[in-house]
């Protein structure tokens, strides 16, 4: 991993390439995708939300993976278990975090749950350990925090159209967690070509 | 606090309104104590009274903090979020004219707040009356739409640029009230009805 300084300025996030990349990401593979997507959620459903972090850890990697043109097979979501320790504690840490945060009207949780969003992304992408990780994520909000609230309607969005056709969500978390990985590459340059 | 004079120049001359504050321009904070925050008080003290007046104290104490949260985080959300979207159009947003653009498109949707003082329990006034909360918060994209022209915005990118920030705020709108509804539910479950 690269830990790169934060860019001082402004990021131009630009969302039609980002959008049309994860569209392109998504279509090129999309049984790929769709598999993947129903190991996470059915999973992560069936184990009370204890296998979510570290699925998703796995997901992400695979998304990295094919996004430098590698091969992949949905299977390999499940390698994400072997970093079932650091993403579930990082997972555990963001979840109790919000809920004291949301016992204070709400908002207070959600600042918590947008600032430490890519906290996972850092766990898959940079192997950082559960509190490296979170301060990773914190600055990482804390220098781009207009585009990753931009990411993260765009994921919101993505994913209320996708519910309200409640199969939906099979097509919507695969294309929002690939936006939101392609989104993280967008904010830190440095490690895309990593 | 911005007078009722203020007021009724931003509502009718919206463009003459953006001239002279451009000159003069307000930090964040002093939109938010002037301007933001009383004027979201009416939708927070409309749901409280309406509460009051058919007997349900408790309930209408949550439901009016509930209001005042969803309120604050859709007007931060939006002055957060206003600066990565402009860049999608080309145009640069300094975070002061960002808060001041959200504040003073939120100022019809914070002044339709009255229409909750309107029953709920029969469902023709209650959809009337958010259909009316939503028809008078769309002229909140009129003032938008001048603020930008106001900025130096060139003219051909402002309608896509409005309804791109319109979107936004729907999305924002729409998590929120989601987030907050279930909260206020559990809430009231907990403390009891009456």
């Amino acid at each position: 991993m690269t830990s790169s300084p934060m860019p001082p300025a402004a990021l131009h996030l630009d969302l039609r390439a980002l959008a049309g990349e994860t569209w392109h990401l998504f279509a090129s593979r999309a049984r790929l995708h769709l598999a993947a997507g129903l190991i996470l959620i059915g999973l992560s459903l069936v184990s009370a939300g204890l296998l979510a972090a570290p699925l998703l850890v796995g997901y992400i990697r695979l998304i990295d993976r094919l996004r430098r043109g590698e091969d992949g097979d949905a299977r390999e979501v499940l390698d994400g278990l072997a970093a079932f320790g650091p993403a579930v504690a990082t997972g555990l840490v963001q979840v109790v975090a919000a809920a004291v945060g949301t016992l204070f009207v709400v908002l207070p949780g959600l600042v918590i749950m947008g600032g430490t969003a890519y906290a996972l992304w850092f766990v898959a992408l940079a192997d950082l350990a559960p509190v490296d990780a979170i301060g990773a994520a914190l600055r990482l909000a804390k220098a781009h925090v207009s585009s990753l609230l931009l990411i993260l309607l765009l994921a919101a969005a993505l994913n209320l159209l996708g519910a309200m056709i409640l199969v939906g969500v099979v097509v919507s978390v695969p294309l929002s967690l690939i936006l939101v990985t392609l989104g993280f590459y967008a904010m830190r340059p440095a490690d895309k070509a990593r | 606090m911005v007078g009722g004079r203020q007021l009724v120049d931003l509502l009718l001359e919206p463009a003459r309104f953006w001239r002279e504050r451009h000159d003069r321009p307000q930090t964040p904070i002093t939109l938010f104590v002037e301007t933001a925050l009383p004027l979201m008080m009416i939708r927070t003290a409309a749901v409280l009274l309406r509460s009051l007046l058919f007997g349900s104290l408790r309930p209408g104490l949550v439901l009016a903090v509930g209001s005042l949260a969803l309120q604050l985080g859709a007007w931060l959300g939006l002055a957060l979020v206003l600066p990565a979207i402009a860049r999608q159009f080309y145009a640069e947003l300094k975070d002061r004219d960002a808060h001041a653009l959200a504040t003073y498109a939120s100022v019809p949707i914070w002044l339709a707040g009255v229409f909750y003082l309107l029953p709920e329990e029969a469902w023709p006034v209650l959809l009337w009356s958010r259909l009316l909360v939503l028809v008078v918060g769309l002229y909140g994209l009129y003032i938008l739409a001048c603020g930008f022209a106001a900025l130096g915005i060139e003219r051909k990118v402002v309608p896509g640029l409005v309804t791109a920030v319109g979107l936004a705020a729907v999305i924002l709108y729409v998590v929120l009230s989601l987030l907050l509804a279930v909260t206020a539910h559990v809430v009231i479950f907990v403390i009891g009805g009456s």
